[in-house]
């Protein structure tokens, strides 16, 4: 029930879905979140809108191994896919728009299940894409629109959405340390304030004391803007400097850099979701041991494996 | 062309113009500037035929709602065979049939806006459903017969599910209705001993992946459902290839849409700007002016209250108000003299944005315009800089005027000439200039307006000269006398209030003085200014 009152705080956004490696359990999360709220049984009236963002080159499921994961999708529910996929999938259709730009893998044609079927689901390259077929998915009635992201491509949404970033984590004793960091990491940004810089000329500091960091935030970037830093660490976050990252995304940090950047400065990022959601899948790993290492979740929700009976 | 643009400020006002198809978007990224009056005529002649639609603000949004949806469909080659092109096509055809409806007759016989698709778009309408298309039962018997088989076996296949799952449920109190698989404990699972009706495969230490098996009865079916998909889809494939074939039967109608489209498209977008932004028809002369001796040709180049809208766009965001350009050029040698801050720079730039504007097809922001049309714009001068490319601001300048010179082979040619040699010395840039201008008068193709600070021209007798009506001084002396403690910023920004952007004809240079009276009025010591004007007089003499 913990997890259903969970998904239904899903209803009515936008929800991100990322994961913590390939094959970390996405779609697998999705067709689970999409089932629940939208499923035969469940949805009512309401319907879901689906799409996939970039492609990450998965060929199997990582909890089935099948081939490429598709995704179900319920009679009258929204999707993106290409035109090719249209002819693949077991569905039938109508095309509600087909749009003018192009990726790689074909023309995106926003689409509406007439008959519940499977169907292979893709989306934009880019943001401003995304928002228009998001834009595009709510006009035509979807009331909570999932996005299936690549693993190392997360995208947000603007700051005006409400948006869920659905993390879904595998942890198993082979990278358990580096899991555990990365979601202590996802846990801890998902704190870190949005950016906007009219708040910043008002309170905050002058621009003289903002650090921008274009693109991913690693080690070397970390160990540099930390090293010419002289602001002491115990200092009140409020005269901190400010140093702005992308999204949470984009840390690609060991958690100790985290914590030292943190120290120095007060991180801020120019994008990110409302909300988070761990979904954290253990393997050969007990809960209790999980928790000793990942103490705090913060304004996290999470979920724990929540295909479990 | 380009330093013209730039010079004018022209994209500021190009941005502004915003057409609503990707046709319309092409037709503004060609850039077109027209040098044939034809040509130019049917352009307005397109802006005015839809201008008192446009006017109406109900009409106006029917109009541009239609040409917003309007999709990218290529008609120029046969149309591939697809559902999406099909819903393109259906789209397009909706669009555009709704746009010529908004049309009368009249103005659709202007824009060659003929309807000849009824056939086809009812054709397509069959698969529609508001502007969504689906490949629909109605088109194919067959198609209908294979759609009822599999949803038939679909229900069968959900009973066949659930009474599979109602009894798993019963026997070992697994549910499996959210889900299609379970992680449960090894032991929990192996207190139900051998079991037939789920699969189980180790998910980590002590747990099993557990799925229902249903049965070959669901499978062998599951397999025939997957078997009429696959019919199915050959079935949609036949429906679509006929369509696409009625499609293509229609091409050529569909060009002339796209080609109608593209001109209803851009002339209502000129239209709105006209009426937004208050433009007027321009007038095209025949030819260039002559020499102004011969008199009144009919060839005048006149703007009455012309607003160069950069300008004015910027003067809106603070409180100064903008005052409008007049002037008339009956002369091809025209010669603007005058002290800096009279407004020189600003009559150029409105000139030429003016001649952009009007050879781009567009309504003009004037009370009257009256234009004649060149083959080339070529301004002439430096962009400001000590050296662009290792030239020197004299080295462009020549550069510049050698390249303008050849372009008076093609035909009627503008030279816009800002200060030109003003980098070099006095001396010599005023021998040079009289020279070109000489040589240019001669050039019956040439139409040279000239702004200049240089004292002691020799220009060609037929030459017009000009000042800028420039500061209402008294008025300007009257109103800092009272308000002596404003400082040299203030002064600045009051100065546009006395400025007056009209030019006057005067019979000479020496007429256009006023730098010395401007620094006067600007605070500078009146024995400087009263020493200054007895030099003057003293060389006169």
């Amino acid at each position: 029930m913990a997890n259903m009152t969970t998904l239904e705080e899903l209803r009515g956004k936008n929800v991100f879905i990322a994961g913590s490696e390939k094959n970390a359990g996405k779609t697998t999360f999705l067709n689970y979140a999409l089932h629940l709220l939208y499923g035969e049984s469940h949805g009512g009236h309401a319907v879901a809108g689906i799409m996939s963002i970039g492609i990450d080159g998965e060929e199997t499921d990582g909890i089935f191994g099948n081939p490429k994961p598709r995704v179900t999708v319920e009679k009258d529910s929204l999707f993106i896919c290409t035109e090719s996929a249209l002819a693949c999938g077991s569905l039938e259709y109508e095309i509600i728009n087909v749009y003018p730009f192009s990726t790689a893998i074909g023309r995106p044609v926003l689409a509406r299940a007439l008959r519940r079927g499977e169907i292979e689901i893709s989306g934009p390259e880019n943001n401003s894409q995304l928002a228009m077929l998001i834009a595009d998915m709510r006009t035509a009635g979807a009331e909570t629109v999932f996005i299936d992201g690549a693993a190392d491509r997360l995208t947000h949404s603007g700051t005006a959405d409400q948006s869920v970033l659905a993390y879904v984590a595998r942890v198993a004793p082979d990278n358990f340390s580096s899991a555990v960091e990365r979601i202590k990491i996802i846990s801890a940004a998902s704190e870190c304030p949005l950016y906007l810089p009219e708040s910043m000329e008002d309170d905050g500091p002058d621009s003289t004391r903002i650090v921008r960091i274009e693109g991913a935030l690693t080690e070397t970037k970390a160990g540099k803007i930390t090293a010419a830093s002289t602001h002491p660490a115990a200092a009140p976050v409020s005269t901190k400097p400010v140093l702005v990252a992308d999204s949470p995304a984009s840390v690609f940090l060991s958690w100790l850099s985290w914590r030292r950047l943190a120290s120095a400065f007060s991180i801020h990022f120019l994008h990110k979701n409302t909300s988070t959601v761990l979904i954290i899948n253990l393997y050969n790993i007990d809960k209790a041991d999980f928790e000793k290492k990942f103490t705090s979740a913060g304004n996290c929700r999470v979920l724990y494996n929540p295909y479990i009976s | 062309m380009e330093k013209a643009r730039v010079f004018s400020e022209f994209e500021t006002f190009y941005a502004l113009y915003k057409p609503l198809t990707i046709y319309g978007r092409a037709e503004k990224e060609k850039r077109r500037f027209f040098t044939d009056k034809s040509g130019l005529e049917n352009e307005l002649d397109f802006i005015d035929a839809v201008k008192s639609l446009v006017a109406v603000k109900a009409v106006k949004d029917k109009l541009r709602h239609h040409l917003r949806n309007i999709p990218l469909i290529k008609a120029d080659n046969p149309i591939e065979s697809s559902a999406a092109e099909l819903f393109l096509v259906r789209k397009f055809l909706m669009n555009v049939k709704a746009i010529f409806e908004i049309l009368p007759e009249s103005t659709r016989n202007i824009f060659g806006a003929v309807w000849g698709s009824s056939a086809l778009l009812a054709l397509l309408d069959k698969g529609g459903r508001g502007e969504a298309f689906f490949i629909a039962d109605c088109y194919s018997e067959r198609l209908a017969d294979k759609r009822r088989e599999i949803l038939a076996a679909d229900i069968k296949l959900k009973k066949l599910k659930e009474k599979r799952l109602r009894e798993i449920s019963s026997r070992y109190g697994f549910d499996f209705s959210d889900r299609d698989f379970l992680i449960i404990l090894d032991k929990n699972f192996a207190a139900f001993g051998e079991q037939h009706d789920l699969y189980a495969e180790p998910h980590d230490f002590g747990r099993l992946m557990v799925k229902p098996v249903y049965g070959n009865e669901y499978l062998s079916l599951a397999a025939e459902r997957e078997r009429l998909r696959a019919e199915e889809a050959v079935l949609e494939k036949k429906v679509v290839d006929q369509l696409i074939y009625a499609v293509n039967a229609d091409r050529e109608n569909l060009r002339l849409y796209i080609e109608a489209v593209r001109r209803i498209d851009t002339a209502v977008e000129k239209a709105r700007l006209a009426i937004d932004m208050d433009m007027t028809r321009p007038e095209i002369n025949d030819a260039m002016p002559e020499i102004s001796e011969t008199g009144d040709t009919g060839c005048t180049i006149e703007l009455k209250n012309a607003r160069f809208i950069p300008l004015e766009k910027a003067l809106q965001k603070t409180e100064l108000k903008y005052m409008p350009f007049s002037a008339s050029f009956a002369g091809r040698i025209n010669i603007l003299h005058g002290s800096n801050m009279g407004g020189k720079t600003v009559a150029l730039k409105t000139f030429v944005f003016f001649q952009l504007i009007v050879q781009s097809g567009f309504y003009v922001p004037a009370e009257y315009c009256r234009v004649s049309l060149f083959n080339e714009i070529c301004f002439i001068g430096g962009d400001g800089a000590a050296s662009a490319g290792g030239l020197s601001s004299f080295g462009i300048e020549m550069n510049d005027f050698i390249k303008a010179c050849g372009k008076l082979e093609k035909g009627p040619t503008l030279f816009i000439m800002d200060e030109f040699a003003r980098t070099t010395n006095s001396e010599e840039g005023t021998a040079l200039l009289s020279a070109i201008l000489g040589w240019l008068s001669q050039r019956s193709g040439a139409f040279v307006f000239l702004a200049t600070h240089l004292a002691g021209l020799e220009a060609p007798e037929n030459s017009s000269w000009f000042c800028m009506k420039g500061f209402d001084r008294t008025a300007f002396g009257t109103y800092f006398e009272e308000h002596s403690s404003a400082d040299l910023e203030e002064k600045l920004r009051r100065i546009n209030r006395f400025m007056c952007y009209e030019m006057l004809p005067v019979s000479s240079e020496s007429e256009s003085r006023d730098a010395v009276k401007i620094a006067g009025i600007l605070g500078v010591d009146k024995e400087i200014i009263n020493h200054a004007g007895k030099i003057i007089a003293a060389r006169k003499k």
